[in-house]
C-alpha cells in the first residue's frame, strides 16, 4: 500500500487546480451567458419562434365545415365548458 | 522563522506567532469586514429603494389564483408602485374577475382582412409589447395566394358517408370529396411583407394569426407549474410572476401562438398602456411566456379586443358563445366557417370565416 502524499507542496497543487478550473468554468458561463443576453443573439430567438409559427401555420389546411361539423364542434365546445364551470 | 519552528513554539504553549499567521489573519479578518460592509451596503439599499424590496417580494410570492384577497392585493400593489416609478406615470394593475356567463368566441372574415396590420399595431399598443429587441408580436399577418383557395359552395352539404356492409359508415363521397385541394392551403403563405407594401394585393388572402383560446389548450396540459390555465371565460391566460419560463407551453401549441420574452422587453414609457390587467396586458419580465388574452383587461370590462377596434374593414367579430344571439353564433349558423383539417382537437375558439 502507498502511502498519501500529504506535503503542504501537494495541497497547494490540488488547492490551485480546483481553484482554476472553477475560475474556467466561470469564465466560460460569463461567456455563454454573455452570448445569450446579447441583443444579436435575443433577436434571433425570437425571429426563430417567429419561422417555427410560419412553419406550423404553413403546414395546416383551412377546410370548411359542414353544418354537421359547425354543429359537433359547438357542442363539443359547450359541453367542456359547462364541465369546467360546473 | 521556519514553519517547524513555529510549530513547535505553538506545542510548547507559546503564544508567540510567526508573520505567516499574522498576515494570514489580518487577510480573513480584512476579507469578512469586506464582506460584512457589502451586505450591511445591499441591506440598506433595499430598505431605501423600493424597487429591490418589490422585487425580493415577487420573487417570493406564490401563484395568484392560490393567494389570499389580503395577498392579492399586497401583489397587486408592488406591481402598480413599480410599474409607476419605472414608467414614471400613474400605472393601475386590475383584477377584475371574470364576467359570470360569458364564453368568449373569435371570428375573422377572411374575405374582408386587406392585410393593413392595424390590429397588430393595435395590440402592440395596448398590450405593452416589446418594440425593440425583440420585436413581440401577438398577431401575425399571413399572406397567402389566393389559387389555393379551392372547395365549392354549392356542393358543401352534398358529402354523404359511403354505405358499407356495416352501415353508412363509410369515407365521405360526393360534395367536394374529390376536390383536389379541399380547402385553403396555408402551404405558400408569407408571415412578414414590408410595412409600405400596397394593400391588398388582389391575388392574396389576408390571414390574422394569433392565439386560438382553444377549448381543450394543449399548452395548459404542457405546463409543469400551472402558470398557465384557462380562465371561467374561456380564455387562455398567463400567471407571469409563476411562469418559470421553460418553454414546454410553446412546444405544446400547434400555432405556435405563444412567445417567449429573450430578452428584457423593450417598451418606452412615453407609449406604456398604463391601465393594466394582472393576467392581462401588464408589463412582462425577461424569462416569461406571453400571448393574446382577447384584451381580458378590455373584455372583463365589457369592452371589445383593440384589434377588433382597431379593424378598418370590420373584418373581425367578438362576441360570448353561450348567446344564440351574439355575432359569433350568428356567423357559426349562417357562415362558411373554416376549420382546420388536422385540429388535433384542441377546439380552437377562434374561427375563421367568409361573409
Amino acid at each position: 500500500m502507498t502511502k498519501a502524499d500529504k506535503t503542504k507542496r501537494t495541497f497547494f497543487k490540488k488547492a490551485a487546480a480546483a481553484v482554476g478550473f472553477v475560475a474556467a468554468a466561470g469564465y466560460l458561463s460569463n461567456l455563454m451567458s454573455g452570448r445569450a443576453n446579447s441583443i444579436q443573439a435575443i433577436n434571433e430567438n425570437s425571429e426563430n419562434d417567429v419561422i417555427k409559427q410560419k412553419k406550423a401555420w404553413q403546414q395546416k389546411q383551412l377546410v370548411v365545415m359542414t353544418d354537421s361539423d359547425k354543429k359537433q364542434m359547438l357542442d363539443e365546445i359547450l359541453d367542456s365548458h359547462n364541465k369546467y364551470n360546473a | 522563522m521556519s514553519d517547524e519552528k513555529a510549530e513547535t513554539d505553538n506545542k510548547k504553549g507559546g503564544v508567540k506567532t510567526n508573520r505567516r499567521d499574522f498576515l494570514k489573519n489580518v487577510g480573513v479578518a480584512g476579507a469578512s469586514t469586506l464582506m460584512a460592509s457589502s451586505a450591511s451596503a445591499n441591506v440598506s439599499a433595499g430598505s431605501s429603494n423600493p424597487d429591490a424590496e418589490v422585487t425580493a417580494a415577487e420573487w417570493l410570492q406564490g401563484h395568484f389564483v392560490l393567494m389570499s384577497d389580503k395577498d392579492k392585493q399586497e401583489a397587486i400593489a408592488r406591481l402598480e408602485k413599480r410599474y409607476t416609478a419605472q414608467y414614471g406615470k400613474k400605472t393601475t394593475v386590475s383584477n377584475t374577475p371574470p364576467p359570470e356567463g360569458v364564453l368568449f368566441g373569435y371570428a375573422l372574415d377572411i374575405s374582408k382582412c386587406i392585410g393593413c396590420r392595424r390590429c397588430v399595431h393595435a395590440c402592440v399598443k395596448e398590450n405593452n409589447q416589446s418594440r425593440s429587441n425583440p420585436v413581440i408580436h401577438w398577431i401575425q399577418v399571413m399572406k397567402i395566394p389566393k389559387g389555393n383557395l379551392a372547395f365549392s359552395a354549392d356542393k358543401l352539404n352534398e358529402g354523404y358517408p359511403q354505405s358499407s356492409a356495416i352501415g353508412d359508415y363509410g369515407v365521405q363521397v360526393g360534395g367536394n370529396a374529390y376536390e383536389p385541394v379541399g380547402g385553403l392551403s396555408t402551404e405558400h403563405a408569407e408571415t412578414y411583407y414590408p410595412d409600405d407594401e400596397l394593400v391588398p394585393d388582389k391575388s392574396y388572402f389576408y390571414v390574422p394569426v394569433q392565439c386560438q383560446q382553444c377549448e381543450k389548450p394543449p399548452c395548459v396540459k404542457a405546463c409543469p407549474v400551472r402558470a398557465t390555465f384557462r380562465d371561467p371565460n374561456g380564455v387562455v391566460v398567463i400567471d407571469y410572476n409563476w411562469c418559470i419560463g421553460c418553454r414546454m407551453c410553446q412546444l405544446a401549441c400547434p400555432y405556435q401562438a405563444r412567445r417567449f420574452n429573450w430578452g428584457e422587453p423593450n417598451l418606452p414609457p412615453e407609449e406604456m398602456n398604463p391601465k393594466t390587467h394582472y393576467f392581462g396586458n401588464r408589463p412582462r419580465m425577461r424569462g416569461v411566456m406571453e400571448k393574446c388574452t382577447f384584451c381580458l383587461q378590455r373584455t372583463r370590462e365589457g369592452r371589445n379586443p383593440a384589434c377588433l377596434e382597431a379593424c378598418p374593414v370590420g373584418a373581425r367579430k367578438f362576441g360570448n358563445l353561450l348567446d344564440p344571439e351574439s355575432d359569433v353564433r350568428k356567423i357559426l349558423a349562417t357562415k362558411k366557417v373554416f376549420r382546420f383539417k388536422d385540429e388535433m382537437s384542441t377546439y380552437p375558439k377562434f374561427f375563421y370565416y367568409i361573409g
